[in-house]
């Protein structure tokens, strides 16, 4: 085996041990928010939804920042490894922005009555999603490696951009149109019981992130040495 | 004004249900991939040819 | 600066020159525009609803699609007659190169709008005579928003796979700030509401703006140098 090939395969093997512990480090979450929080009176057990779903936003936050910054670094750089790193976060924040989407609503008809609305929360994971799926289909257009680098940087940083702006835009619109009264599921003083769980819930999917990221990127690296070595994917 | 609690426990599952399913099938999606990968690249490294 | 801007007016002049010998862009994007102006009409019933609470959001959908069709045509033009590469290998100052094809398109996608917006006065009845130096401005600013992104993502699409799903897929986020920025100034211009109320979202467009010209300015090269 070269030593690049050995190098990858000892990333994936990283990655496959971490993203275990994350989804170890998941379940735990999931036990805990389920028989160690207290039901919140007013909204009932769906409140208990909020444990997942804010990670999840908060996973594919984290996503789309390493994207962007990682796309400047490359366009500084010019390494190649910084590209798959990018691209690799691009694909595990799909899944995050997914989870996020899919909770969020389900969470939303029992808080709202309907099953989306334009929050400002909401909003902004369906427009990063929108990014992730765009930028994954550029790449996945562009046949040249070194274009295909360079492009997804440039759309890495201007997506990076473009989110203070839908911020800005959501904020406007909302102080204009009022939302429906939003029933806080963490009011100022949250008991320490779902801080607890909130608290874990971020650290065990802050985890599972990294150990989606760095399996991808290993692989990645793989198939990077693979298109290399002039195999047809 | 009397309040009662909603039961919408069902809603609980569904979305705890979803969110284990999509991390899950992800997470199994790339250990499948990596096996894959790691597979041919040793085949590689042995010399015999890609495909 | 003055090189800079007699470049970047050289650059424009000739995509301009090249469109109007062919036309197809233009035109396209024209009888495009007026297609969907002719679908909202049916598509609404006019019992239901007021032309003028609807025109503000009729308006700019049309805006936003026909500049999509206008700037993914203008990319073509370009690359059918290989004039991108003779001009890389020029010493031109890449900011340059970008400034021009923004001007550019700018135009088409204002030829664009030229002709929609007496379209969708003709036929939706609006009148917005005691508005249109307000909507004017908006369009103005809101056009040079999607157009400065626009430029950069048909300048990466155009030789890529399924280029024309390729640049809205990319481009349609990002028209999102200007198109909500410009129907909401249009609506309270067409209301007559006072300046006041619409500077919030002016204030989004103009940063808007800036901010994305100067960072398209900042990426080009890495899109057309190796």
């Amino acid at each position: 085996m070269t030593p690049e090939l050995l190098a990858a395969s000892r990333i994936v093997r990283r990655g496959q041990v971490l993203t275990i512990l994350g989804l170890l480090a998941a379940t735990a979450v999931y036990v805990i928010a389920l028989c160690y929080t207290p039901m919140e009176a007013r909204q009932g057990l769906a409140q208990k939804i909020f444990y997942v779903h804010a990670p999840a936003a908060w996973g594919a936050l984290v996503a789309f920042a390493v994207v962007g910054i990682v796309s400047i670094l490359y366009l500084w750089l010019h390494d190649e490894r910084l590209d798959l790193f990018a691209a690799s976060s691009a694909e595990v924040g799909i899944a995050f922005s997914l989870v996020m989407l899919t909770t969020g609503p389900i969470w939303g008809k029992t808080v709202w009555g309907t099953w989306w609305t334009w929050d400002a929360r909401l909003t902004l994971t369906l427009f990063l999603f929108f990014l992730f799926v765009g930028y994954l289909a550029l790449r996945a257009a562009v046949q040249d490696r070194g274009e295909r680098a360079r492009f997804s940087a440039v759309v890495g940083i201007m997506g990076l951009v473009l989110v203070p702006f839908i911020h800005l835009s959501v904020y406007l619109f909302r102080t204009l149109h009022p939302q429906p009264v939003l029933l806080k599921p963490s009011a100022p003083s949250m008991p320490p019981e779902m801080l607890r769980a909130l608290l874990s819930g971020m650290a065990a999917f802050t985890l599972l992130y990294i150990g989606f990221v760095v399996l991808r990127y290993g692989l990645a690296r793989l198939d990077n040495l693979r298109e290399g070595a002039g195999d047809a994917l | 004004m009397p309040f009662e609690t909603p039961q919408n426990g069902g809603f609980l599952a569904a979305a705890y249900i979803v969110a284990a399913v999509i991390y899950v099938t992800y997470a199994t999606s790339l250990f499948l991939r990596a096996q894959r990968a790691v597979r041919q690249a040793g085949q590689q490294g042995s010399g015999a040819g890609g495909q | 600066m003055a090189e800079f801007l007699r470049l970047a007016f050289a650059i424009a002049g000739k995509d301009i020159r090249l469109e109007l010998r062919s036309r197809t862009a233009l035109l396209s994007a024209i009888v495009f525009s007026a297609l969907v102006l002719v679908v909202f009409n049916f598509a609404r019933d006019p019992t239901a609803i007021a032309a003028v609470d609807l025109a503000p959001s009729v308006l700019w959908v049309t805006f936003a699609f026909g500049a999509v069709i206008a700037l993914n045509r203008a990319f073509y033009v370009e690359r059918e007659n290989a004039a991108l590469d003779g001009i890389l290998l020029a010493p031109v100052p890449r900011s340059a190169l970008y400034v021009g094809k923004l001007l550019a398109n700018l135009a088409f996608v204002g030829v664009v709008e030229a002709v929609a917006l007496p379209l969708f006065v003709l036929f939706f009845n609006v009148s917005i005579g005691h508005a249109l130096p307000g909507i004017l401005g908006v369009t103005a600013l809101a056009t040079i928003g999607f157009v400065s992104v626009g430029t950069i993502f048909s300048a990466m699409v155009v030789r890529t796979r399924f280029a024309e799903l390729m640049l809205p897929v990319l481009l349609l986020p990002f028209m999102v700030p200007p198109l909500v920025g410009a129907v909401q100034v249009t609506s309270k211009l067409l209301a007559g509401r006072p300046l006041s109320e619409m500077v919030g979202w002016l204030r989004l467009l103009t940063l808007y703006d800036i901010g994305f010209v100067t960072l398209c300015i900042l990426v080009f090269p890495a899109v057309v140098d190796e």
